[in-house]
C-alpha cells in the first residue's frame, strides 16, 4: 500500500520557481494498478520520483506499507536505495556494458539486501522466464530489441521482489503495434505478481486499459480520481472531459433545480438542454460536455428535446467513421458519424444528444 | 485544489491552504549527502579541498606580489615595489614585450600550417587522411625541447649546420640565419603548436552544414569566394577560439625560449621568471616573480574571458550545430601532390629534421658539419657518459609521476564531474569554474604559487618542498582542466536514468561509480589516461620551477645537461626519452583506433 499525503514540490531555477506538485494526496491499495495520467508538465513524473526518493518533496508525507519513507513534518528521509521499490524508466536504463543476466543480477549482487550467491542464478532465471527472456540470458544487453529491453527492465525491477513497482512511461518508446502488445502483457505480469503499482503516462488509452484507478493530473494537482469507467463517463470537470477522449465544451447556466433523476436544464447560447450532472454541478455557470460520438443524426423535428440544428462544415474520412465539424450558431461541434450516413458539406442537419450524455460540470477542478 | 463537492472524485477534503506553499525549498543535508553514502561524501570533500587549493594558489601569488621584503617576514608591508621593479627593469620589461611578439609569431606560424591542413583533411578528397591525423596527433608528443635543440643545431649563428654550410662552403660572408631571435623562437614554437590549430579547426569545419556552402555556389559565387565569404566566416568563432588558446600557450611556453633563447640572453616571460626564482649570482627574487606572474595572470585571465565570451556566443551561429554532416568534399585532382608536398614539408620541418639533427648531435663529441672527420668521430660516447645515477633517479621519478598523475587526475576529475553534473550540492556549478582555472591561468603561475606556498607557508608544517609529492600535486592541478573537460563531456552523454536505475536497485554512489559509471566511461578514461601520461612524461616547465636535486625528472636531467653546455649528453638523453615514449605512443594510437575518439 502506498499513501501520499499533501505532497508539494517546487523547482527553483535562477529565473523562476515552478510549483511542480501542489498538495497531492492519494492512496494506492495493495495490489492495485494506479495510474497518474496527464499532459506533460502536469507533475505526474515528479510525483512518481518523489515516491521513488529521486526527488525530495518540500512538504508532505509518503508511506509504503504504513511506514513513512519521507515526511516533512516528522523529518523522515529514507534514501531511494533503501526503499526497496522497483522502478522501470522511460529509457529502460539498461546497462549497456552488462549481459542480460548481469543486468537482472545487479540488484541481488550489490543491492542493500545482499542475496546469497547460490540464490542469485535461480532468482534471475525465474525473473527472466517471467518476461520470456530466459533464452537470451547471455546476450549483451544492447543487442536486444526495444520490446525486449523493456521486458528486461521489468525483470530487473521484479527480481528484488519489491513492495512497490513504479513505471515511468514505460511504453512510450515502443512503436505503436508493440506498444499495444506490451500493454496487455504488462498488466498481466504485474497482476500475476500481485504488485502494488504506480504507472505514469500521458496516453489516455494506456491509462484506460491498464488501470484499476486513474488520477488525472493538471498543473501539479489531481483533477479527478476514479475508475477508468468513471473517468470516461463521468468526468468531474471540463479539463478531464476534454483530456480523456474528446469533448465538445459549451458554456451554459443551470436554470432549474435537479429533478428526481438528477437532471437539470441548462441555458446555452442557442437554447436549452436537458443535462445530467453527475459531478454535482447543479447551479450557476457551468460547462456542458458532449462527446463527438454521442451526437446522432435525426430526421428533422423528432424528438423535440436536445436537438441542435446546424450546417456540416468539414468532413474527414478516417476509416471506421467520419470526423465532422458541424456549425451550430457560433459554435463548432466535433461530431463522429458513420461513413455511410455522412451528409455532404454544406447540408443542414439535426443532431440529437441523449440527456444522459449531456454532462453539466464545473470548468475547473 | 479539487472541488470537494465533485461527487465523481474521491479526493479527501483537506484543510491545506489552496494557494501555493510559499516556503523555500528545504534541502536537508540528508537528502544532498545521505550519511549511508560515504562515497558521495568522500567525493564532495575531495572536490572541495582541491578547489580550495586551486583557488588559494593564485591568491598567494597575488598577495605575495604586494609584500615587500621577505614574504614571510612580519615586518614587511604591502606596496607596489615589485611591480615597479618589473616595469622599470629594462630586462623584465623587455621580456614581457618579447613574450607578446613571440606569442603572435607562434600564432601566425601555427595558423599558416594548421588551418590549410585542417581544410585539406575535412573538405577535400586528400588521400591518406588517417595518416595525416595520426601524424598530427602524434606530432604533439615530440617534446618541445627536442625540436628546439634540433633547430638550434641547424640555425645557430655560430655552430648551426645551415649557417656553417652557407658561410664555409657556399661562401656567405656572415651567417644568414639566426634562430636565436624572437621571430626564430616563434617559428619553432609555431611549428610545434600547428597540430593544435589543426585539431581545433578541423572539428569546427566538420560541424558546418555543407548546404550553406552549396547554396553560395549555386548563387554563382567563385570557389575562393565561397571559402572566404562562407566557410571562413562560419568557422571564424572556432578559429578565433583556437587562436586565443594558442596565444595563451605561447605566452607561458618554456621549452623553446629556454633551449634557444636563454643561453643567448633573450628572455620571454617564463624564462625570465626562472632567472628570478633561481638566479646564478643572487638570492631569489620571489616578490618580483610573484609580480611578474600576476601580470601574466591578468593578461591570460582577460584572454580566457574573451575565449569564454566567444564560446557562449557560438550558439548565435546556429548553423554550426555540431551535428554530424556529410561534408562537401572538394576534389583536389592534379593538386594532390601539391597538398601532400605542403603537408610533407611541415612534417619534415617540424619533426623529421630536428629529430635527425638531434641524433647526429648525440653521436658526436662536439657539434660539427657532416664530414669524413665527423663520421670518424661518431661514437656511443655520449650515451656511455650519461650521468647514470641522475638519469636513473630521473627515470624513477618520471615513472612514478607517469603512473600516478593520470590516475589521480582522472579520479579527481570524475569526482568533479559527478559533483557538478550529478550531485545535489548547492552551488555545484562553481566547482566547474574552479576546475577550469588551471586552463585559464598558465601552469607556470601555479608552479610559482605552489613554490611560494611550500617554501614560505607550509615549510614548517609539511616539508613538501623538494619532494616528488609537490610535483605530483602541481601536475595534477595542471591537468585537471583537461581531465574534467573529458569526464564532463562523456558523463553528460550518459543517460541519468542509468544511474537512477542502479539507485532503485538498492546500491549507493560507490557501487554506481564502480559498477555503472566507470565501465561505461572506460574508453574515454583510457584515452585520457594515456594522453596525460605522455604529457607528464615530457613535462619540463613545471618540473624546472619546482625541482631540486632529489625530485628531478627525466626532462629536467636533459635541461641541466643542456644548461651545463653538454649538448651531446643532452641530445643522447633526449633520444632515450623519445625511445621510451614509443611504446606508450603506440598504445595511445591503438586506444584512439579502438575507441574511435578523436576527430578521425
Amino acid at each position: 500500500m502506498i499513501e501520499v499525503e499533501h505532497l508539494s514540490l517546487t523547482y527553483h531555477s535562477a529565473k523562476q520557481t515552478h510549483l511542480a506538485v501542489n498538495d497531492v494526496s492519494f492512496t494506492v491499495q495493495k495490489g492495485q494498478f494506479y495510474t497518474l495520467l496527464g499532459p506533460s508538465g502536469c507533475g505526474k513524473t515528479t510525483t512518481l520520483r518523489c515516491v521513488a526518493g529521486l526527488e525530495r518533496p518540500d512538504l508532505g508525507e509518503i508511506r509504503v506499507d504504513g511506514a513513512a519513507v519521507s515526511s516533512s513534518d516528522k523529518d523522515i528521509w529514507i534514501p531511494p536505495n533503501r526503499r526497496s521499490i522497483g522502478m522501470v524508466f522511460q529509457s529502460y536504463a539498461i546497462w549497456p556494458h552488462m549481459s542480460v543476466f548481469e543486468n537482472v543480477a545487479f540488484p541481488l549482487r550489490y543491492g542493500v539486501k545482499k542475496t546469497p550467491s547460490s540464490e542469485i542464478k535461480p532468482r534471475v532465471m525465474k525473473a527472466l522466464e517471467m518476461v520470456q527472456l530466459d533464452h537470451l540470458a547471455d546476450r549483451a544487453a544492447p543487442h536486444l530489441s526495444g520490446g525486449q529491453q523493456q521486458r528486461l527492465a521489468l525483470a530487473r525491477a521484479f527480481v528484488m521482489e519489491p513492495k512497490v513497482l513504479l513505471l515511468d512511461e514505460p511504453l512510450s518508446n515502443l512503436d505503436a503495434k508493440l506498444r499495444e502488445e506490451m500493454r496487455i502483457e504488462l498488466r498481466h505480469l504485474v497482476k500475476s505478481m500481485g504488485m502494488t503499482t504506480i504507472f505514469v503516462t500521458h496516453e489516455q488509452i494506456e491509462a484506460l486499459t491498464l488501470s484499476d484507478v486513474i488520477a488525472v493530473m493538471k498543473d501539479g494537482k489531481i483533477a479527478q480520481e476514479g475508475s477508468p469507467l468513471d473517468i470516461y463517463q463521468k468526468p468531474a470537470n471540463a479539463f478531464v472531459a476534454d483530456f480523456i477522449g474528446k469533448s465538445n465544451l459549451v458554456p451554459g447556466t443551470v436554470t432549474t433545480n435537479p429533478s428526481a433523476n438528477g437532471m437539470v436544464r441548462v441555458d446555452c447560447a442557442w437554447g436549452s438542454l436537458a443535462c445530467a450532472a453527475p459531478s454535482g454541478a447543479t447551479s450557476g455557470a457551468i460547462m456542458v460536455a458532449i462527446r463527438p460520438e454521442h451526437l446522432e443524426l435525426t430526421p428533422s423535428g423528432t424528438p423535440d428535446e436536445n436537438v441542435l440544428q446546424g450546417t456540416i462544415e468539414t468532413t474527414a474520412f478516417v476509416g471506421n467513421m467520419t470526423d465532422c465539424i458541424v456549425k451550430v450558431g457560433q459554435h463548432s461541434f466535433k461530431v463522429q458519424l458513420h461513413p455511410d450516413r455522412t451528409p455532404a458539406v454544406g447540408s443542414q442537419v439535426s443532431l440529437y444528444i441523449a440527456a444522459r450524455h449531456c454532462l453539466a460540470m464545473r470548468e475547473d477542478a | 485544489m479539487a472541488d470537494s463537492s465533485a461527487t465523481g472524485a474521491v479526493i479527501e477534503p483537506t484543510a491545506w491552504p489552496a494557494s501555493a506553499p510559499q516556503q523555500k525549498k528545504r534541502l536537508s543535508l540528508r537528502f544532498i549527502l545521505p550519511k549511508e553514502d560515504p562515497w558521495a561524501i568522500a567525493m564532495v570533500v575531495l572536490v572541495g579541498l582541491l578547489s580550495l587549493f586551486i583557488l588559494t594558489i593564485p591568491i598567494i601569488v597575488l598577495v605575495l606580489s604586494f609584500r615587500d621584503g621577505r614574504p614571510i617576514d612580519p615586518t614587511s608591508t604591502y606596496s607596489f615595489m615589485h611591480y615597479a621593479s618589473v616595469f622599470t627593469d629594462p630586462v623584465a620589461y623587455r621580456a614581457l614585450l618579447n613574450t607578446v611578439t613571440f606569442s603572435l609569431v607562434t600564432l601566425v606560424v601555427a595558423f599558416v600550417f594548421g588551418l590549410p591542413a585542417a581544410w585539406l583533411a575535412e573538405r577535400t578528397n586528400l588521400p591518406a587522411k588517417p595518416l595525416l591525423y595520426t601524424l598530427m596527433t602524434l606530432g604533439i608528443l615530440l617534446p618541445g625541447f627536442a625540436t628546439a635543440m634540433g633547430w638550434l643545431f641547424m640555425m645557430h649563428p655560430r655552430i648551426g649546420l645551415v649557417n656553417v654550410f652557407l658561410t664555409r662552403v657556399v661562401g656567405f660572408s656572415e651567417a644568414p640565419f639566426n634562430i636565436a631571435t624572437i621571430i626564430g623562437m616563434g617559428w619553432v614554437q609555431g611549428l610545434s603548436l600547428a597540430p593544435i590549430a589543426f585539431i581545433m579547426t578541423a572539428a569546427v569545419l566538420k560541424a558546418i552544414d555543407p548546404a550553406l556552402e552549396e547554396s553560395a555556389q549555386m548563387s554563382g559565387a567563385h570557389f575562393f569566394n565561397v571559402i572566404r565569404k562562407v566557410t571562413l566566416r562560419l568557422a571564424w568563432p572556432g578559429i578565433l577560439a583556437s587562436g586565443i588558446y594558442i596565444v595563451t600557450i605561447g605566452f607561458a611556453s618554456f621549452d623553446v625560449p629556454a633551449i634557444i633563447g636563454m643561453s643567448n640572453r633573450i628572455f620571454t616571460f617564463s624564462t625570465y621568471l626562472l632567472t628570478q626564482l633561481a638566479p646564478h649570482d643572487d638570492l631569489p627574487h620571489y616578490g618580483k616573480a610573484a609580480a611578474l606572474s600576476t601580470v601574466v595572470m591578468a593578461v591570460s585571465g582577460l584572454l580566457a574571458l574573451w575565449y569564454g565570451r566567444l564560446q557562449s556566443q557560438a550558439h548565435r551561429y546556429q548553423v554550426v550545430t555540431g551535428k554530424g554532416y556529410r561534408p562537401r568534399i572538394i576534389a583536389l585532382r592534379k593538386y594532390t601532390w601539391l597538398a601532400w608536398t605542403f603537408l610533407g614539408a611541415y612534417f619534415v620541418l617540424s619533426k623529421f629534421l630536428p629529430l635527425i639533427i638531434v641524433i647526429w648531435a648525440s653521436s658526436l663529441p662536439y657539434f660539427q658539419l657532416p664530414s669524413e672527420a665527423a663520421f670518424k668521430a661518431m661514437s656511443w660516447a655520449n650515451f656511455l657518459n650519461i650521468p647514470w645515477d641522475m638519469m636513473l633517479l630521473g627515470l624513477r621519478n618520471t615513472s612514478i609521476l607517469m603512473a600516478l598523475v593520470p590516475t589521480l587526475t582522472l579520479a579527481c576529475a570524475l569526482a568533479f564531474s559527478w559533483v557538478v553534473l550529478r550531485s545535489k550540492v548547492p552551488g555545484r556549478l562553481a566547482f566547474d569554474f574552479v576546475a577550469f582555472l588551471p586552463h585559464a591561468i598558465p601552469n607556470i603561475v601555479f608552479g610559482v604559487g605552489v613554490l611560494l606556498l611550500t617554501l614560505f607557508l607550509l615549510r614548517n608544517v609539511i616539508p613538501f618542498y623538494g619532494t616528488l609529492w609537490i610535483l605530483l600535486f602541481v601536475f595534477i592541478i595542471g591537468r585537471i582542466s583537461y581531465a574534467t573537460r573529458m569526464t564532463n563531456s562523456t558523463l553528460i552523454q550518459v543517460h541519468r536514468e542509468l544511474e537512477e536505475a542502479a539507485t532503485m536497485s538498492g546500491v549507493g554512489t560507490g557501487t554506481i561509480v564502480r559498477r555503472v559509471l566507470l565501465p561505461i566511461l572506460a574508453p574515454t578514461m583510457i584515452y585520457a589516461w594515456i594522453w596525460m601520461a605522455l604529457l607528464t612524461f615530457r613535462e619540463l616547465t613545471l618540473a624546472v620551477i619546482l625541482t631540486t636535486k632529489d625530485n628531478l625528472t627525466l626532462p629536467v636531467v636533459v635541461w641541466s645537461m643542456w644548461q651545463s653546455g653538454d649538448y651531446g649528453a643532452a641530445s643522447a638523453i633526449t633520444l632515450i626519452l623519445i625511445c621510451l615514449m614509443v611504446p606508450l605512443t603506440a598504445f595511445y594510437w591503438w586506444a584512439v583506433r579502438k575507441t574511435g575518439i578523436e576527430t578521425t
